[in-house]
């Protein structure tokens, strides 16, 4: 009671400090339910969103590291099967080179024979053109020197007496 | 009175009643808690439902950085996190509450509308009835919060230490004299929970009233450049006893919580 006293001498009234409390209740009522909670809800949006972002940032560098590592990798097996594939031309090279030579001396060694065949075979013929006009030749002198009329006959025999000599 | 001072009632300590409803006293100051209210209706209206997760203008930079800062601030006062984002928004409120009432003074026609020839509205704070029920609510939320994290019979363990006592005892004499002093300091306890009631409504209370008063005193002396140095530092003295009575709140609660599991442990 005396408490109350001393407190009613400085103005307290226990209806207006009610009444004052109710009041004050609705303002943190409205301050929690319509400007805390939303202020609260969009910080915690906002930092859930920059939490997403980072961890999203973090999962595009682990990608972005892969894909490095995949380039790399590819990388490497290109010049690998580069290597590989230099070293199967150069052994194709090598073998057309062969078969190339191999190709060409046969050619030449059958162009060779074609070309001594042919010699051969003017040679003969050349040889009987020479037999054959020797022959005459010797018909004239031998008729020349006989002092006889030279028949065709007689031509004729003398030239196959001289060629079968010849032969 | 001469030209150069104002002459004017020293305000009384008891608020002013302009009408009753069910013969409960409607004061000037209710009246100026109603106003705060309307502020703060017109502040979430207009200003906070237009917020957005990326802020596009200052005022929610400004509103988000006072609300994360009061969470830090907290923090350092109450040691703990969870406290800290659980009680911010209590703290919050009565800081802004407070802050706005405070500074509601100082708009000049604040004090100026009359009606009946009685000032219609008056600085919420500088009316005891207020503060000694923001302080009592306070500290009533205080005791419920630490019953419902410690239980009843911890939470009664805290002012009576009968198994203290007995513990102390059993130990050796000495222990057992040590455990009755802290019995008895227990009991002081129970004073000091209703004395944390007077001190903050008082402290607040005394401030604001003071200032109210210094003001008159000062209109009176030379009206036209001194007040304006206390009216000056009474916007300081304003948010500055928000935060005290909000700090001072969150360090009770931080005190009268059990402590957390793995410590208690420990």
């Amino acid at each position: 009671m005396q408490i109350l006293e001393i407190l009613g001498k400085i103005g307290f009234d226990w209806k207006l400090a009610l009444a004052n409390l109710i009041n004050i209740g609705i303002i943190f009522l409205v301050l929690y339910k319509f400007a805390f909670k939303p202020i609260k809800q969009k910080i915690v949006e906002r930092e859930a969103a920059i939490k997403k972002g980072l961890n999203e940032a973090h999962k595009a560098e682990i990608a972005r590291q892969e894909a490095e590592d995949e380039k790399d990798e590819v990388l490497a097996q290109a010049k690998r099967d580069a290597v590989l594939m230099l070293e199967e031309a150069e052994k194709q090279r090598k073998n057309i080179l062969k078969d190339a030579e191999t190709k060409a001396l046969k050619e030449r060694e059958n162009i060779l024979h074609k070309a001594q065949l042919e010699i051969e075979g003017k040679q003969a013929e050349m040889e009987r053109v020479l037999s054959e006009k020797s022959a005459e030749l010797i018909s004239r002198g031998v008729s020349a020197m006989l002092q006889e009329e030279m028949t065709p006959e007689i031509n004729d025999r003398i030239i196959k007496k001289m060629t079968s000599h010849g032969k | 009175m001469g030209f150069l001072q104002i002459g004017g009632d020293i305000p009384k300590v008891e608020p002013d009643i302009i009408f009753t409803v069910f013969s409960f006293p409607i004061s000037n100051t209710f009246l100026g808690i109603t106003l705060v209210l309307l502020m703060v209706l017109s502040f979430s209206y207009f200003v906070v439902r237009k917020f957005s997760i990326t802020p596009r203008n200052h005022t929610q930079t400004v509103v988000e950085m006072v609300y994360v800062g009061m969470e830090d601030l907290l923090e350092q006062v109450a040691g703990r996190r969870d406290v800290a984002v659980f009680l911010a928004p209590v703290i919050l409120g009565m800081f802004v509450f407070i802050g706005v009432a405070n500074l509601l003074s100082l708009i000049p026609i604040f004090n100026t509308v009359t009606y009946d020839g009685v000032a219609i509205f008056r600085t919420p704070t500088a009316d005891f009835n207020t503060t000694f029920a923001m302080a009592l609510v306070m500290i009533l939320f205080i005791q419920m919060q630490s019953i419902v994290k410690g239980g009843f019979f911890q939470y009664l363990g805290k002012f009576f230490q009968f198994h203290e006592v007995y513990k102390g005892f059993k130990k050796s004499m000495g222990d057992g004299f040590m455990a009755i002093i802290n019995f008895l300091i227990g009991l002081l306890d129970i004073i000091s929970e209703g004395a944390r009631v007077v001190s903050l409504s008082l402290r607040l209370f005394g401030n604001i009233y003071a200032g109210e008063v210094l003001v008159v005193i000062l209109l009176g002396a030379f009206a036209y450049a001194l007040p304006s140095v206390w009216i000056s530092l009474s916007i300081l003295f304003g948010v500055v006893q928000a935060v005290v009575f909000g700090a001072l709140s969150a360090a009770y609660y931080s005190i009268s919580m059990p402590p957390p599991d793995g410590e208690a442990a420990s």
